[in-house]
């Protein structure tokens, strides 16, 4: 599925979201395993929002999410070093 | 006519050891006789006495079983490679 | 059922499964739920137990009455040379366990038979045949279609090696391809014919990636096709396997309704 870079949200720009997934300290590619693993127990559609401190994170779990089928809503920088990265549940089909 | 017959392991010792022989005929019965005629003794390993293939021998018409075609009757085309598989138990 | 929730250290361990789409953290939980029986812990035997227990097959059977000899090593890959003279199911399920302490073994030390095998194999979802010897092909076969299993049958010989899958019901059994065993003497299967000790570990393997297949329920499991191996040409090749109407034990009228304990046709074993 095509999709361009994922967007950066601003401050003030927070996407509504089901869950949170707060992965601090982990790495990749455990941080896309942890983020698939919380997707698979989410409904289609519902919005799940993971935080990471792992730089290569934040372009590796948006790609990935979204070579699964996932709709990445976009990301947003909380800390000098940590993000939060919007996913939307979407099942391949 | 002929037809690439691929020969199996356990009889290769009858054909010299090669694995792949080339036979003459227009049905699989034709070829096991003219495999017979080069290599004797090829027949009786894979034939039982009445000249019906055996029944932990197959004989494969590319891919296909020739007890679900036409048996040692199947007709063959130019091009056709022909296969003999013996069931195997090894497993140690 | 309760959803089995995978520990911190089952993530990391599968992570490279859990990342295939096709596997998720779905299918490593349905390996973790497996239960594997491996008939024969030998040639076959050795790389299909190893793997599936890398894999996290939750219970993996052995069902195996010898022990290990040196000529075992060549090839049976789970066989350490300190191991000589122990029991083989012992030997693979220190191995297994060592590798992956998730799992659990199973030993059966006896060989299967008329009597035993229906008891053995119900426990299990899937059947893989590392036996020997056509006496115990042909019982295991026929023991699952009577009681439905599916099961993984593997042979080798000197450089050459089959595949297939039997999925009673669904595809044909080892009978619709081979209806009978030959006659003692034929067909080598013993140990003097000899096997390229890789090729074991090439078919075993095969064997392997088709019980994950059906127990995670992805692909396109060998049902109604036998994989032909050959080494020294290095060519694998597919020939179709019919289900035959006329199959002594699973077609519509069987006439093999029993288990039947075939002769022995080798004194020697290896």
């Amino acid at each position: 599925m095509a999709q361009e870079q994922p967007k950066m949200l601003s401050a003030d720009e927070t996407p509504a979201f089901d869950e949170t997934l707060n992965i601090r300290g982990e790495v990749c590619p455990y941080t896309f395993v942890r983020s698939k693993l919380k997707l698979e127990d989410m409904e289609e559609e519902q919005v799940l929002r993971v935080i990471v401190d792992y730089p290569p994170a934040i372009k590796n779990v948006p790609q990935s999410a979204i070579n699964e089928g996932n709709e990445v809503l976009g990301i947003k920088q909380i800390e000098e070093r940590a993000w939060e990265i919007y996913i939307r549940k979407r099942e391949k089909k | 006519m002929g037809v690439k017959v691929r020969i199996p392991t356990p009889l290769q010792a009858l054909t010299g050891n090669n694995a792949e022989v080339v036979a003459a005929g227009g049905t699989v019965q034709e070829v096991i006789d003219s495999l017979e005629a080069q290599y004797s003794g090829l027949k009786e390993r894979i034939c039982d006495e009445a000249g019906k293939v055996r029944r932990f021998v197959n004989i494969y018409v590319n891919e296909e079983d020739i007890r679900f075609l036409q048996g040692e009757t199947t007709p063959l085309k130019d091009g056709d490679e022909i296969s003999i598989i013996p069931a195997i138990a090894g497993g140690a | 059922m309760k959803k089995l929730e995978l520990s911190d250290d089952q993530v990391k361990r599968y992570s490279r499964h859990i990342l295939l789409p096709e596997v998720g953290g779905k299918g490593q939980r349905k390996i973790l739920e497996g239960r594997v029986l491996v008939i024969g812990t030998g040639g076959l035997g050795a790389p299909v137990s190893f793997y599936l227990a890398a894999a996290g097959v939750g219970t993996i059977g052995l069902v195996d009455s010898d022990t290990v000899e040196v000529s075992n090593l060549q090839r049976q890959i789970i066989h350490f040379t300190h191991d000589i003279g122990k029991h083989k199911t012992d030997s693979a399920r220190e191995k297994m366990e060592a590798l992956n302490p998730d799992i659990k073994v199973v030993v059966h030390k006896t060989r299967v038979s008329s009597e035993n095998i229906l008891s053995i194999i119900a426990d299990y979802d899937v059947v893989v045949d590392g036996s020997d010897n056509f006496p115990t092909r042909y019982l295991v076969n026929d023991a699952c279609v009577l009681s439905g299993k599916p099961l993984s049958h593997g042979g080798i010989f000197r450089f050459d090696g089959q595949v297939t899958t039997i999925v009673p019901g669904k595809g044909p059994c080892y009978r619709c391809l081979f209806p009978e065993p030959p006659p003692p003497g034929l067909v080598p299967s013993c140990q003097e014919a000899g096997i390229l000790g890789v090729v074991a570990g090439t078919i075993g393997v095969a064997q392997a990636t088709e019980v994950l297949k059906l127990l995670i329920g992805i692909g396109e499991p060998l049902i109604g096709r036998l994989l032909v191996y050959n080494a020294l040409e290095m060519k694998f090749r597919t020939v179709k396997v019919p289900k035959n109407p006329q199959c002594p034990v699973c077609g519509p009228h069987p006439t093999i309704t029993e288990l039947i304990d075939y002769e022995e046709f080798c004194s020697l074993r290896s």
